[in-house]
């Protein structure tokens, strides 16, 4: 099988400072009115710490993992089949979260020529202590683009 | 902003969750998804990429969806909140077209003094096609006294377990 050379191999992480801006660009972008997401002033009355960002939030947090680099548009198209999202603590502006990732799982789907793949992609984010803060995991098909597959 | 209160004693299984209104994504929404994900699946931006390989316009990211049934969820589980969320995608969904969401309570359960709700949640499209099928996990104060008795241990210092310490982190942006 193709690629079965990356399985398992942990990314460097990506480090990601959590700002304001971004907390509030996620909650637009989600058509969250929440202000508990956008004022600061609502987020944080009792203790110190920055606006807090909605339970998805993590969504936004990605890996090194790039299955587009593995995988390019010109040949491929990736279309989601399902993802996991595992929250063990809020994030707040001013986090540091490191993501590290790596592919889990590499199978074949199907009698095509060549077959469609399925990739298992999983995250896990941790802050300055390396306590874990979410983990997630996305699984892709990976379907050869028609041309292609005629040419091969 | 005033929330309603929802506790593990009064929850039901099967208990369907009050639906949110219909939502659409439309192109801007998608487009600023994307920006904001440094997402590089043109199928979520490049609509003549999407129709060069027989799809009718760019899709809808179903972690976009995905963010917005955890964000409902979340809103409902006050003052508890979302543990676990896994999202299934049945189907490719389009620009523009209406979405309705719908969920129900599947199981209750206690772990370690910590009580859990089970969710299942289905999107459907307008032709009634399940677009996406989520299963969460929340956690919920039992009742509105242990809610009372856990913020009064934990300010005094004489609850240390842990895992109050952790549904308290996790309770922390919701229960104000």
């Amino acid at each position: 099988m193709r690629h079965r050379e990356v399985l398992g191999k942990r990314t460097e992480a990506w480090v990601h400072d959590i700002d304001e801006g971004q907390i509030r660009r996620f909650a637009a972008a989600m058509g969250l009115a929440d202000p508990l997401h956008v004022d600061e002033r609502l987020a944080m009355p009792a203790e110190p710490g920055g606006l807090v960002a909605p339970f998805s939030f993590p969504l936004l947090l990605r890996s090194r993992v790039d299955l587009h680099e593995l995988f390019p548009a010109s040949e491929h198209t990736l279309v989601p089949a399902s993802r996991t999202l595992e929250v063990f603590r809020p994030i707040r502006a001013g986090d540091t979260i490191g993501v590290v990732g790596w592919i889990a799982a590499l199978s074949e789907q199907g009698a095509g020529k060549p077959p469609v793949l399925r990739a298992t992609v999983q995250e896990e984010g941790r802050d300055e202590d390396e306590c874990l803060v979410f983990r997630s995991e996305v699984t892709v098909l990976v379907r050869p683009r028609e041309g292609k597959r005629a040419q091969r | 902003m005033t929330r309603v209160s929802i506790y593990f004693d009064g929850v039901q299984e099967g208990q369907a969750l009050p639906p949110p209104p219909p939502f659409s994504v439309d192109r801007a929404r998608v487009a600023a998804w994307a920006d904001l994900t440094r997402d590089p699946n043109p199928l979520h931006f490049d609509e003549a990429y999407a129709k060069r390989i027989g799809f009718p316009s760019i899709c809808v990211p179903s972690a976009l969806v995905m963010g917005r049934v955890g964000e409902w969820i979340s809103a409902w589980a006050h003052p508890g909140g979302v543990k676990r969320l896994v999202a299934r995608d049945r189907r490719l969904m389009w620009p523009d077209e209406p979405l309705t969401v719908a969920g129900r309570v599947v199981t209750k359960r206690v772990e370690a003094e910590t009580c859990y709700v089970d969710i299942a949640v289905e999107v459907h499209n307008p032709a009634g096609d399940l677009v996406l099928a989520a299963e969460a996990t929340v956690w919920l104060h039992r009742n509105m006294q242990e809610e009372d008795r856990r913020a009064r241990g934990l300010a005094s210092g004489l609850d240390t377990n842990p895992s109050h310490a952790l549904l308290d982190a996790l309770d922390s942006p919701f229960s104000r």
